[in-house]
């Protein structure tokens, strides 16, 4: 079996090679953070979070398949970790997560912007407003979101990682990047 | 073709069409200017998404895990230092309070050993003996020490006595210079 560059790090670190350990975790770390922080919206619990998953994946690491990716079964393990903290802080993050944006409301209007307000945008603008709108959708869209574009991966992937459907997933990428353009018209275009 | 609806416009942006729906699809942008703006607007979303912020903890992360997983035991050479540091002190504490080389107590016990052949007189031989091989092991330590800052003390003199006729020579050649720069 051939094994990939992050395979051959798993096999050394199996070995007791702890250095080994060191770089994978240079290789995901963040990444991995900047999932979780955007997940908790705070500094202290994710850097809290991310030590445990590293942990975790040490302790387990004995139990991985090396038929499957690594990215995803790490994903998955730090997901559920994730999930954990925000089901059991479940009155924090809901105070959070933007009730006020009528996102049924929002989605049903077929209402664009006809103006060049978008395109007025500089590049690097528009990916700060972007990744700061993010931060502000519900948490069911944010998580998709964040699996797909932050950490690339694909929707059989999140599928594996979150145990939802593919077709739903692709539903809720659509309706959250719907909500991003709702809160940039709403919130984050310049003033013409 | 109608107008296709935001969600076939949405997945063409995400390159997430069959290839006949996106040759529809564009075949549908040549001619409808609305639909061309909103394509813009879409990819300029899709894009920005597409250049993630990646952030960086505050902490540093691999560290504290490798402290938590790996915690650090003393390496062999600061073992070596340790030990020898502590043998060193012991001798000297030795030294100090029992005035080996000179102890009267110890050469009366020495003595007292010599004249008993009892289990007694064993103990004092043995404990006599071990102490002269410590004092023997302080002596090589001391001459070692004493070696050793002579001949560092010897280096510090010569690199004094070598810098000063440099410093001299210096001197000279920024002397010349400026007699130099003012002819």
């Amino acid at each position: 079996m051939m094994l990939d560059d992050e395979q051959k790090l798993i096999k050394a670190v199996l070995a007791g090679d702890s250095k080994s350990f060191e770089r994978l975790m240079k290789v995901y770390s963040r990444k991995i953070y900047s999932f979780v922080y955007r997940m908790v919206r705070d500094e202290e619990v994710a850097s809290e979070l991310v030590q445990d998953f590293f942990v975790k994946i040490y302790t387990v690491l004995h139990k991985y398949n090396f038929t499957y990716k690594f990215s995803t079964w790490a994903y998955r393990i730090c997901y559920n970790l994730v999930i954990d903290y925000v089901r059991k802080n479940q009155v924090h993050i809901d105070s959070l997560d933007d009730d006020h944006i009528t996102h049924k409301t929002l989605l049903e209007s077929n209402h664009f912007v006809d103006d060049k307000g978008f395109e007025t945008l500089e590049k690097s603008e528009m990916r700060e407003l972007i990744w700061s709108s993010v931060d502000k959708i519900p948490l069911k869209f944010r998580e998709l979101i964040l699996l797909r574009y932050l950490d690339g991966l694909k929707y059989e992937e999140i599928a594996d990682i979150t145990d939802l459907p593919v077709g739903t997933i692709k539903n809720r990428i659509f309706k959250a990047k719907e909500l991003l353009r709702e809160e940039i018209k709403i919130h984050g275009l310049p003033e013409s | 073709m109608d107008c296709p609806n935001h969600k076939l416009l949405n997945d063409y942006t995400g390159d997430e069409l069959n290839p006949v729906e996106r040759m529809m699809v564009r075949e549908h942008l040549v001619r409808c200017q609305e639909c061309r703006s909103k394509i813009n607007e879409l990819k300029l979303i899709e894009n920005a998404l597409r250049d993630p912020i990646i952030l960086e903890p505050s902490v540093n992360i691999e560290k504290n895990v490798m402290k938590l997983l790996f915690p650090q035991t003393p390496s062999r050479i600061s073992l070596i230092v340790l030990l020898s540091l502590s043998f060193a002190l012991f001798i000297a504490l030795l030294f100090v309070f029992f005035d080996i080389s000179n102890n009267g107590v110890l050469n009366a016990l020495q003595f007292s050993g010599f004249q008993t052949t009892s289990f007694l007189g064993t103990l004092i031989r043995m404990m006599t003996g071990s102490f002269k091989v410590i004092y023997a092991f302080y002596k090589i330590f001391d001459a070692f020490t004493r070696v050793l800052t002579f001949g560092l003390m010897s280096i510090e003199m010569l690199l004094l006595i070598l810098s000063i006729p440099g410093l001299i020579g210096v001197r000279l050649i920024l002397r010349r210079r400026d007699a130099w720069h003012a002819e």
